[in-house]
């Protein structure tokens, strides 16, 4: 039960990989590519969430390689 | 739905009325219904929303109201394509399981799990309970660890390894020493390998004694993850709570053993068991 009653408790965990420090790509990975799929109903149809899922590490790709470089980010 | 913060008075009950159809429920992942109050006062992705259970039998799936007007599936799609909604939203969805994680064990669902009503949460939990029931049992009691391999591209290195001979003071033809010397060179690259591929052996295999599973997935691509170095390996681990200590000590053995070669081993977790939840079932629907 909450305590205080009246405070939203925003979920700030404490942890090894918490918040920025954990690399986005290995979150996405896990998150796109793992855990369970359960189809609701609005919910991307599993192809187009794999589409979805290529296209964001394209695009994590693309945008380490400009970091690593020096590139100017749009 | 003005995002104000609901006070004391006002909370919505569980049993409370179900949302306009202006609102849908997002789903985090599934628990047993005893461990449902771990989520608690939780806010959900949208500021002013709260965490709820849903429950069927011995099962509870965790949601949130979400406004339709962002995550139909129309808007979704849009949103998608946008990296930067994407990692907000994942990181606001990934903080929600990790205090989950802290006190129960959960089957965490994949991103953009969306439900029109919670009736519909509801029947996902019956139809599945018993392969839900299975993922809840087969992890247990524990954490998944992700454990990955460098190698600095110019790895392996052994600062007491003598210069390859045949050099400038030869008194061989130069043919002779070029030949000598592109032998050497492919001698020592066909060691380095053989040290990389026996860092990863001995890596995946000493974090697996301690693990229930384990598995190796394929090595991000360097576009991926955006560093110098090479990965070798990518490993996934369900590590008993308990055994957390002991992983944390074979990792700085492994560290020790291996970082004078070059190699770079880190450590990332604790995570829910993404990588070990399912069975062979794929997609439930």
């Amino acid at each position: 039960m909450n305590d205080s009653g009246s405070e939203v408790l925003s979920a700030a965990p404490s942890r090894l990989s918490a918040g920025d420090d954990v690399a986005l790509i290995d979150l996405l990975d896990r998150l796109l590519g793992g855990g369970v799929v359960l189809a609701g109903d609005i919910t991307l149809a599993v192809a187009d969430i794999d589409l979805v899922y290529v296209g964001l590490r394209a695009l994590i790709a693309s945008v380490a390689t400009a970091e690593r470089e020096g590139m100017a980010l749009p | 739905m003005t995002g104000s913060r609901p006070s004391a008075e006002d909370q919505p009950a569980p049993s409370g009325p179900e949302p306009e159809p202006a609102d849908a429920w997002w789903s985090y992942c599934v628990l047993w219904a005893q461990d449902a109050s771990v989520a608690s006062g939780l806010e959900g992705l949208e500021p002013g929303s709260r965490v709820e259970p849903v429950y069927h039998d011995v099962l509870a799936a965790l949601v949130s109201r979400v406004p339709l007007a962002e995550y139909g599936d129309e808007p979704l799609r849009a949103h998608l394509e946008d990296l930067a909604w994407v990692e907000r939203t994942a990181r606001r969805h990934e903080a929600v399981l990790d205090v989950a994680l802290r006190e129960a064990t959960i089957v965490p669902l994949r991103l953009c799990t969306l439900y029109r009503d919670r009736e519909g949460v509801a029947r996902l939990l019956e139809e599945h309970g018993e392969t839900l029931s299975q993922g809840l049992r087969r992890v247990e009691g524990c954490l998944e660890w992700g454990v990955k391999v460098f190698a600095d591209p110019r790895s392996p290195s052994r600062p007491d390894e003598p210069p390859p001979p045949g050099g400038e003071g030869s008194t061989q033809g130069r043919g002779a020493s070029y030949l000598l010397r592109r032998q050497q060179e492919r001698a020592l690259a066909e060691k380095a390998g053989e040290v990389r591929a026996r860092c990863v052996d001995v890596v995946h295999e000493r974090v697996g004694a301690l693990s229930r599973a384990s598995i190796a997935n394929p090595p991000q691509r360097p576009e991926a993850h955006g560093r110098e170095q090479t990965m070798l390996l990518n490993g996934a681990y369900l590590v008993e709570r308990d055994r957390r200590a002991e992983l944390e000590r074979v990792i700085e053995s492994l560290r020790e053993e291996w970082g004078a070669l070059g190699f770079t081993i880190e450590l990332t977790g604790p995570w829910p068991a993404y990588n070990f939840v399912s069975g062979a079932a794929g997609v439930m629907s």
